[in-house]
């Protein structure tokens, strides 16, 4: 029995590699990947940032506001660079000269002058951080009713789908909302009223997944060896569901950074804070006085995040749940 | 059939109730006082304590006996100052002080205990006071009851705070009489001066223990009674009612030609599976889905509206006001259902039976358009009845966008203002929407597919 | 062999792949096969030999993709199945090439009634009958008692072999001249495999159709199949009268099979199996493909995969050593 147990943690090691190599070999999903370091990298760089000008007690330069660079445009969109009409101008001077223009405010300048470069790093933090803690939140509540839901069955079983049927009645977003509105406006309330409504999914696939795992052989011979019950769920059947986490981990962060753009947007997310949604919220205006940098960076940098994880699920879900492939016999 | 029904309703009625549950404890018990956020901090405390008993506000919550009342004003614990105490003479305030919590001292003497107003009358009360005396002291409670032997004759009732160096807690019931304002509550210090007092609240007592919001507010809607919007002045009924027209107008045409627009796309998938055009089809779908809700309807907006004028930019005036919102509503939600009947019908394309229709001779586009679109409609039959409570809620965004006067706009103005009855009754009935079409989803189901029957 | 100009369906040289992340897996690699008019010719071999996707391959019925025909022809009556077009294909088959599969209760549309679909395969090829009558007839031919009843059911309210004689019904719909019967027995009870297979022998007698069976079981194929061909990892091993290759078989791996067979009443030796497994079609052995797991290997078995040798005029071996298998 114990050489059972061992195939069946072996066959979940094996399943990790095989995954692997088979999302490898899915080029597109290593792009999605990459994507994803990359945002990854700019909101550790915007944590680092934030915390520097807080630590410093400084107010950082993508809250300064500046009214004589308002408006500027993305580098490439401004007059051509002019440099004063000199012989002695080098060539190399020149270059250097318009490299430098160049790096200035890339993005450009929002209304108040600030940098939209730096604001949208700040935004890749507070997406990050949004989709971090709701799923902190999230997949404990989900993993563990789900579990014992599925791993207990009777009593339990019908309390946890009476909790989460009741979850899934509540129209969504308004649910959200009103969880926000009560905790009140801030980032806390983004956490809490998307944390405390988005598990209902993943609990309800974790609950059939360990129903059909506790029908396994492998459970009975845990039992026949008198493994406790949270050994025996934690320990045996958990790492054979945990792809299903895995998998609804990369849906749930875009979808989570989504509402919050949605949240902050309606002003009741990030209070001062260049949240995506703020920018958003502020460019809708100056978008019809024809300033359409801001607009136009921060809805592509939530776009692309929300894109490579949308895609990156998919891949791993064939990758890791070949039974779920769609596509393909 | 009638029987699955009916125990199929049994099961609702659980649902219905957390639902009330939750949304109750959310607002109610996490929200703070409804009184307050509504009348503002500028009304008396007995018109607060009006506004609450219409209400129910001034009941247990969920359940007990004991619940708190305005007469004395029991937000305070003397934390920053004396609280109602600051109007009587001779009584100190402490401040905070290593160990020593804020307290007040109350000196030698009879003092009238500072009511806001006169509480019930003929309603059982308690005094709940957490104090410090002197061992050697004497302290009580005096007020006036009826008694027991003489009619219409009002007689001092004294109850005696008993000595303790420590801070002690002592729960004091008493009767209020027939008329309001007999009471004449007082606190007398008779020796081992002061009493120092930590906290003091008033309680009222319930009739049962049952008689609380929770089960008032499951009356009222039981009634019928949405209660009533503050915000907009108006009953919530009829603002559901109002509000109910607009948002279909704008939901059930998203709904319908975004599922037709979505199945056709999802064949032709299917079709062409694994060729240039099912691919190029599928990543459409992904770059769709991925198109946040919020950034659709601003740059729809500025675009078709504003920058090329094609399609007025605000209102709800004739059907044109509706065409740029439905055709976002049906653009943003495209991609997501096209993936999904893309899955449902790619599934059924590699069942046996498919086989065996091919094996019999039946031609490409018969199998698809009879034999595999019959079996997915299963699975779209249920996937829309599941979805229509949804367009009830109409669409939060769209409708405040393009001020479309609907659920969805309400919902956000009720948001916006903190208006908790509103969200409450959307969401209710919402809810109630959701079960309700669940139960005709199996229905479905037993209807559209022949293996199942409802037992 | 038989010559080529009297049979009624041909396989040469057929070459089928599929599409796999890890390379194209050769399902099928280089089949030759022939089956008469009226003839009843077998397949055997254990799953993932190849067996079913060649008997799909008839009437290009393998989905492409993931599959892929990589070479040779399938011939009809001398005509290239696999050069028809959409039109043709659809004349073939259910009409002259017909199909009972494995699973009746997969393979039957759930949400069809069961006259609906037989009647389908009439109105496709035969507008000339009167459709409900020649259901009614069909269902009756396959032994179904009550057919007007039957045929209004759905195929979820009958048993496996109800719902198996009614794909056989459909099937026999239009008089087609060649059957292919995959596993038609295997998701049976015991107790039916034996009267479905009695059925299709009786039907094949009454309409003179050929069968072509396909089964891992080589017990199945005595006393039904004139000929039969063993499958091993997409290839045919040996081939030749039921009778010769069941009584002197050629190649080790037919043995194997046989070995593995319960014999009622046989001798109190134990069962064999092969040992081993079937190899992974995208990770083929060199070599004969069969020699990890041949009790006879030598080295040349591992270098050089033997061709198919004529044992006799009708009776053929894929093996370097058939002649020493001779006599056992």
């Amino acid at each position: 029995m114990t050489t059972q147990m061992d195939n069946m943690e072996q066959s979940a090691r094996t399943l990790w590699s095989d995954a692997w190599r088979r999302l490898r070999r899915n080029r597109l999903a290593m792009i999605c990947l990459w994507v994803v370091i990359f945002y990854t990298a700019l909101a550790a760089y915007g944590e680092v940032v934030y915390r520097w000008h807080q630590w410093k007690d400084i107010t950082p330069s993508y809250q300064q506001t500046d009214l004589d660079k308002q408006y500027l445009p993305p580098s490439l969109f401004r007059q051509p660079f002019t440099v004063e009409s000199g012989a002695e101008v080098g060539v190399m001077e020149r270059m250097s000269s318009g490299l430098r223009e160049l790096a200035r405010h890339p993005l450009g300048t929002d209304g108040l002058g600030r940098d939209v470069m730096q604001r949208l790093i700040q935004g890749t933090r507070i997406a990050y951080m949004v989709g971090i803690v709701v799923s902190l939140i999230a997949i404990p509540i989900g993993v563990v009713l789900g579990c014992l839901a599925g791993y207990f069955r009777g009593r339990v079983d019908d309390v946890i789908v009476w909790l989460y049927s009741t979850f899934a009645a509540i129209p969504g977003l308004l649910f959200i909302l009103a969880i926000a509105m009560v905790v009140g406006r801030g980032l806390l309330g983004v956490y809490l009223g998307i944390g405390l409504t988005i598990w209902v999914g993943l609990c309800r696939l974790i609950r059939g997944e360990v129903i059909k795992h506790s029908e396994r052989p492998y459970v009975a011979a845990a039992h026949a060896l008198g493994l406790s019950h949270a050994r025996i769920i934690f320990r045996h059947i958990l790492p054979n569901v945990f792809h299903v986490v895995i998998v609804t981990f990369t849906l749930m962060f875009p979808a989570a950074i989504g509402t919050e753009v949605f949240l902050s947007f309606l002003g009741i997310g990030a209070q001062g804070e260049p949240s995506w949604g703020i920018m958003i919220s502020n460019a809708r205006l100056r978008l019809w006085h024809g300033v359409w940098w801001e607009m136009a960076a921060a809805t592509t940098a939530l776009f692309f995040i929300v894109l490579a994880f949308n895609l990156l699920g998919d891949a791993l879900r064939d990758a890791l749940d070949p039974r779920l492939r769609t596509g393909r016999q | 059939m009638g029987r699955y029904i009916i125990r199929r309703i049994g099961q609702m009625i659980p649902i219905v109730f957390g639902v009330m549950l939750i949304t109750f404890i959310l607002f109610n018990m996490v929200g703070g006082s409804p009184a307050l956020a509504i009348l503002g901090r500028h009304v008396s405390p007995q018109a607060l304590e009006e506004f609450d008993e219409v209400r129910g506000f001034n009941k247990p919550l969920i359940f007990g006996w004991w619940s708190g009342t305005r007469a004395y004003d029991a937000e305070t614990d003397f934390e920053r100052h004396a609280g109602p105490w600051r109007a009587v003479e001779d009584v100190e305030h402490q401040e905070a002080e290593d160990r020593e919590p804020a307290h007040i001292r109350v000196p030698e003497g009879e003092h009238a205990i500072p009511l806001e107003f006169s509480p019930r009358a003929e309603t059982g009360f308690r005094w709940v006071i957490e104090y410090r005396l002197a061992p050697d002291g004497s302290a009580a409670l005096l007020y006036d009851a009826e008694s027991d032997e003489i009619d219409d004759e009002r007689v001092e009732q004294r109850e005696e705070l008993a000595p303790s160096a420590r801070w002690t807690r002592a729960r004091i019931p008493f009767e209020s009489g027939e008329t309001p304002g007999e009471l004449n509550m007082r606190l007398v210090v008779e020796e081992g001066a002061p009493l120092e007092i930590r906290a003091m609240e008033m309680q009222r007592r319930a009739n049962h223990p049952l008689d609380s919001q929770f089960t008032f507010y499951i009356f009222q809607t039981f009634k019928g009674d949405l209660g009533y919007s503050e915000s907009a002045n108006q009953p919530i009924a009829r603002m559901i009612r109002e509000g109910i027209g607009p948002s279909l107008m704008l939901t059930v045409p998203i709904f319908l030609i975004g599922l037709i627009v979505s199945i056709s796309v999802a064949l032709l998938c299917a079709f062409y599976r694994n060729t240039w055009i099912d691919r190029m089809l599928v990543v459409i779908a992904v770059a769709l889905m991925s198109i946040n809700y919020l950034v659709w309807i601003v740059v729809g907006q500025y675009l078709a509206a504003y920058r090329w004028g094609w399609f007025p930019v605000w209102g709800f005036e004739s059907w044109i006001y509706l065409i740029l919102p439905i055709s976002i509503g049906v653009l943003s939600g495209l991609g997501i259902d096209v993936r999904f009947y893309r899955t449902v019908m790619l599934d059924e394309m590699y069942k046996e039976y498919v086989r065996t229709a091919f094996a019999k001779g039946v031609g490409k586009r018969t199998v698809l358009f009879k034999h595999v679109l019959k079996n997915a409609m299963i699975t779209v039959a249920t996937n829309v009845v599941i979805a229509i409570p949804f367009l009830y809620t109409g669409s939060l965004l769209l409708e405040s966008f393009f001020g479309i006067p609907g659920l969805g706009y309400m919902a956000i103005n009720a948001i916006m203002s903190s208006d908790v009855d509103v969200i409450r009754a959307i969401v209710l009935i919402g809810a109630i929407l959701f079960v309700v079409a669940n139960l005709l989803t199996d229905i479905c189901y037993a209807l559209v597919d022949p293996r199942v029957q409802l037992k | 062999m038989t010559q080529s100009n009297n049979m009624l369906a041909e396989v040469k040289d057929l070459r089928v792949y599929f599409d796999a992340e890890s390379g194209p897996v050769r399902a099928v690699d280089g089949i030759d096969l022939a089956i008469g008019q009226g003839e009843t010719v077998a397949v055997v071999g254990e799953s993932g030999c190849g067996k079913s996707v060649t008997s799909l391959a008839l009437a290009r019925l393998v989905p492409e993709p993931p599959g892929l025909y990589a070479g040779g022809e399938v011939l009809y009556e001398g005509r290239n199945v696999l050069g028809m077009n959409e039109d043709e294909l659809r004349d073939l088959r259910g009409n002259k090439i017909s199909y009972i599969f494995q699973d009746p209760s997969a393979s039957l549309n759930p949400v069809f009634r069961v006259g609906y679909q037989i009647a389908e395969a009439l109105r496709l090829h035969r507008r000339d009958v009167k459709v409900r009558e020649e259901v009614i007839n069909l269902l009756r031919m396959v032994g179904i008692a009550d057919p007007e009843e039957r045929a209004r059911v759905y195929p979820h309210e009958m048993s496996g072999g109800m719902q198996q004689r009614a794909m056989i019904a459909m099937a026999l719909a239009c008089h087609p001249k060649l059957l292919v019967a995959d596993e038609p027995t295997t998701a049976l009870d015991v107790t039916i495999q034996a009267q479905i297979l009695e059925l299709l022998t009786s039907l094949q007698n009454q309409l003179g159709m050929a069968v072509l069976l396909i089964t891992h079981n080589l017990g199945l194929v005595a006393g039904v199949a004139h000929r039969v061909y063993v499958m091993y990892a997409g290839r045919i091993v040996e081939s030749g009268p039921t009778e010769e290759v069941l009584t002197r078989p050629r190649h080790p791996y037919t043995r194997g099979l046989l070995d593995a067979v319960p014999r009622l009443g046989g001798t109190s030796e134990r069962l064999k199996g092969i040992e081993g497994v079937v190899p992974n079609p995208a990770r083929l052995p060199a070599g004969c493909r069969f020699h990890p797991r041949c009790p006879l290997r030598q080295t040349v078995c591992e270098e050089k995969e033997p061709i198919l040798e004529q044992v006799d005029a009708a009776h053929a071996s894929r093996c370097h050593f058939w002649q020493e298998l001779s006599e056992t």
